[in-house]
């Protein structure tokens, strides 16, 4: 399609909108199924997403379909469009994001929302699944933010919960059928929703008690009770993208990724990802290195980057960074870990390899004391992160970042300042290094989040603390820091934390406040300069909803939760079993080989 | 063995900042095993240089980089196989040798070629051309620490002509610069004509150098 790109001088970053990278498929769009593979955040963000670069490659691998990419534009470019007269478009045939047949977005963070109904906007498509015609594209989302798809649910016509890269398949076949049938909408959702893994949001009734609670979600015309989500058995197997775009510009992760293994078995209690990406699946080693191998020969990446949520849990990680090493080196290509726990430090893996990147070491204690970490779970204590600290130091490394979550469940101040504390032993220990290991000054950043309570989690019933109370708190730990010039204190913005709170355990009313603050101009709200809390609190109050009744109300075990009927495998029992433990500060010993029957044992592989 | 390789920079590639524009070329350059020479040090990076920066947005096909080789190459497969292997819009159009001797491109660079299609009575075009051309001094406005003063810059134009609507023109690129919306819109200012434009609105389609015998001469 011809467009005119003229106001493309105009805006910041106009690579974000020409499309064209190394690596773009390009098709013939007719009589194939058009899918619109849409990112609600920019380019450079988007672009970065494996997930989506793995949906990208397997829809285009299928002769019958064309999957092109779009993002959130900007708020300049937005405007350029609007004043152009133009909708959004792909950014591989520059069409108009309305003519698609699929259009599927990405949820990966509660703050995205909003760029969804923005990018539906610019494309002139209803925002509301009931108000679409026929001739409208069908609205799809996947993503972890999709196990709790009740907030976005008058939006999207049809959720894909949990591993997308067979369920992506099913819903090109299912469209194709309905199509050549000459079957409606209403029919082909039906048909997805006896589907494994789609969740088809109109098919469920859902009533709240006098209280705001919700009372019971009803499924209609054969829809199941619960939704189970979908599990890639054999990761090993399954299609990954060894040929990935490349853009002009540089992106947020510009480097080759490599997923070591999908899921984690450590069970930190408030890891959402902890629980969804169950159960733990391998890649073998040799197939690991041959899609490295292979994106290196597609793409020219000066990097490979190995990532899970915890890379020191992958079983041949020695092997596997030696047996890099010797490949990559030739060809200038480093190597990069970003995921590695506290007791598993680098030097165990890589020593003797040179291609192992030294960038700045981050380490994730996540809470200031002993008992606060047995509480969540985290299962290391300070004598593993002093020794690993004390090996970065003598490797070299002067700077270290430590990640802490503020508001945990049962958080005292005794435990925040803890933090401080933490952060103090960990500059002296660098002054206890011989002085040829220090040629530098030593620097320390604290980086503390404010704790979001997620669905699927035990910490799940939980209160986030109240907004002023984060606020008192982030202020303690920064109080207690004052006068160290080797320690820096970052925290995050709390009304952003609450934001997150409000929406990750939302039920469907929600969905009037998103379309209200959408309409009074909310987008990026991931963006400090974007987001407007006022504007939130606003709208949700319009909707006739408060903010203290999701984010900080202490749920009950027995109430119905309004994803109850989602069903990520990990049982309610088992995360109660947690929680018990947790408010006991017992720990839960890493399940491999010691299984906790979390609900996922035949997926596991524990029972048959 | 030291290359001289003409590349155009079109298309998407149009949008990209010159560090994004090293960072293709790097990549494509890896992607087809060209056999680089890498400084030494620790942090050691293709010895590859660009003859001139262009203008933010302007399109070209007569944009240069040097690049040192551990080992010749064949300069027609060279290019193929830049093409085939690298990114959209970045594509080589030719290669030579060129030795140390003959010096480091970037700061050979005297004078660019560029064309801009301009709409309007021919007549009144040529004419407005003729009378910057009679000049003997043009002023233009110039930046420098003392705010805003005016220089003459009518040595920088080499050559302006138009021909079938399109403006032809060779100006001073390099040290000695001249843009070429300056002039072009100079000869809107004569024509009695609103229009204005950018430097983006223009293509550069070569760069040229020095000799004390030929003159001007182009790269490639």
């Amino acid at each position: 399609m011809t467009r005119d790109l003229s106001w493309l001088a105009r805006v910041e970053k106009p690579s974000r909108y020409t499309g064209g990278e190394l690596n773009m498929i390009r098709k013939d769009p007719s009589n194939r199924v058009r899918f619109a593979l849409s990112f609600p955040d920019t380019y450079e963000i988007g672009m970065s997403h494996m997930g989506s670069r793995i949906l990208y490659h397997i829809l285009n691998d299928r002769e019958d379909c064309y999957c092109e990419r779009c993002y959130t534009p900007w708020p300049d470019a937005m405007a350029e469009l609007k004043h152009a007269g133009q909708k959004l478009f792909s950014l591989e045939t520059y069409t108009d994001l309305d003519q698609f047949d699929i259009v599927g977005f990405s949820l990966l963070y509660e703050l995205t929302y909003s760029n969804v109904l923005a990018m539906l906007k610019l494309a002139g498509i209803p925002l509301c699944g009931k108000d679409r015609g026929e001739d409208m594209p069908l609205i799809a989302a996947g993503g972890p933010c999709a196990v709790n798809p009740e907030p976005m649910a008058d939006f999207i016509d049809v959720f894909m919960i949990g591993d997308g890269e067979e369920t992506i398949g099913i819903l090109v076949d299912e469209y194709k059928r309905a199509k050549a049938e000459g079957v409606d909408r209403k029919e082909l959702l039906r048909r997805l929703s006896r589907l494994e893994g789609f969740y088809v949001p109109s098919l469920y009734a859902v009533s709240y008690l006098p209280d705001g609670r919700v009372e019971r979600v009803a499924p209609m015309d054969g829809a199941p009770e619960r939704v189970k989500k979908a599990i890639v058995r054999n990761l090993d197997k399954a299609p990954f993208p060894t040929c990935p775009l490349v853009p002009y510009t540089s992106i947020i992760h510009d480097r080759a990724g490599i997923e070591l293994f999908r899921g984690c078995t450590r069970g930190c209690r408030f890891c959402q990802a902890g629980y969804l990406y169950r159960p733990m699946r391998l890649r073998k080693k040799e197939t690991l290195l041959e899609q490295a191998r292979e994106t290196i020969r597609t793409t020219g990446y000066e990097e490979v980057s190995l990532t899970s949520l915890s890379s020191g849990d992958y079983p041949q990680l020695t092997e596997l960074i030696h047996e890099l090493d010797r490949e990559l080196r030739p060809q200038r290509v480093s190597l990069s870990l970003p995921s590695l726990r506290i007791d598993s430090f680098l030097k165990d893996y890589a020593e003797g390899t040179a291609s192992v990147r030294k960038s700045s070491l981050t380490f994730a204690p996540e809470a200031g004391t002993q008992r606060l970490r047995d509480v969540i779970n985290k299962g290391v204590d300070e004598e593993d992160l002093m020794s690993s600290v004390r090996d970065a130091f003598s490797e070299g490394y002067s700077s270290i970042k430590l990640y802490f979550m503020l508001g945990l469940p049962t958080e005292t101040d005794e435990d925040l300042l803890g933090i401080g504390e933490l952060a103090k032993k960990v500059v002296a220990e660098f002054y206890r290094q011989p002085k040829e290991n220090r040629p530098k000054p030593v620097s320390v950043t604290v980086s503390a989040s404010t704790f979001v309570p997620k669905p699927f989690t035990p910490f799940g019933w939980a209160p986030q603390i109240p907004l002023e109370e984060i606020v008192r708190r982030q202020k303690l730990l920064r109080d207690s820091l004052v006068g160290e010039k080797r320690i820096r204190v970052q925290t995050h913005d709390p009304y952003t934390s609450v934001l997150e709170a409000v929406f990750s355990r939302g039920d469907r009313r929600l969905g009037k406040a998103i379309a209200l603050a959408c309409e009074r101009g909310a987008m990026l709200d991931g963006w400090r300069e974007w987001m407007d809390y006022d504007r939130w609190v606003q709208a949700i109050r319009d909707a006739g909803l408060e903010v203290d009744f999701y984010a900080h109300r202490q749920r009950e075990l027995a109430e119905t939760l309004p994803y109850d009927h989602i069903d990520i495998g990990v049982t309610k029992g088992y995360l109660v079993r947690e929680l018990h433990r947790a408010e006991a500060a017992e720990t839960t010993p890493y399940c491999q080989g010691n299984c906790q029957g979390c609900g996922l044992m035949k997926e596991c592989g524990v029972t048959a | 063995m030291r290359i001289l390789v003409q590349f155009e920079k079109t298309g998407p590639a149009r949008y990209i900042s010159h560090l994004d524009l090293l960072r293709c070329v790097q990549r494509t350059l890896k992607l087809m095993d060209a056999p680089m020479a890498y400084t030494a040090g620790f942090n050691p990076h293709p010895k590859l240089s660009f003859a001139q920066a262009l203008p933010m947005y302007m399109e070209s096909i007569g944009e240069y980089f040097v690049l040192e080789l551990t080992q010749p190459v064949d300069f027609s497969s060279f290019v193929e196989d830049f093409n085939r292997r690298g990114y959209a819009g970045i594509k080589a159009v030719a290669a030579r040798e060129m030795p140390r001797e003959e010096g480091n491109p970037m700061a050979m660079v005297r004078a660019a070629r560029y064309l801009y299609p301009m709409a309007g009575d021919s007549g009144k075009i040529r004419q407005a051309v003729a009378g910057i051309l009679g000049e003997k001094e043009v002023l233009f406005d110039k930046k420098g620490k003392g705010g805003i003063r005016q220089v003459n810059l009518r040595e920088r134009i080499f050559e302006l002509a138009y021909r079938d609507g399109v403006l032809h023109l060779l100006l001073g690129c390099g040290e000695q610069n001249l843009v070429p919306a300056e002039v072009i819109n100079r000869l809107y200012e004569r024509m009695g004509e609103e229009t204005r434009i950018e430097n983006r609105d223009v293509l550069r389609t070569q760069l040229y150098y020095y000799d004390e015998e030929k003159g001007l001469v182009p790269f490639l």
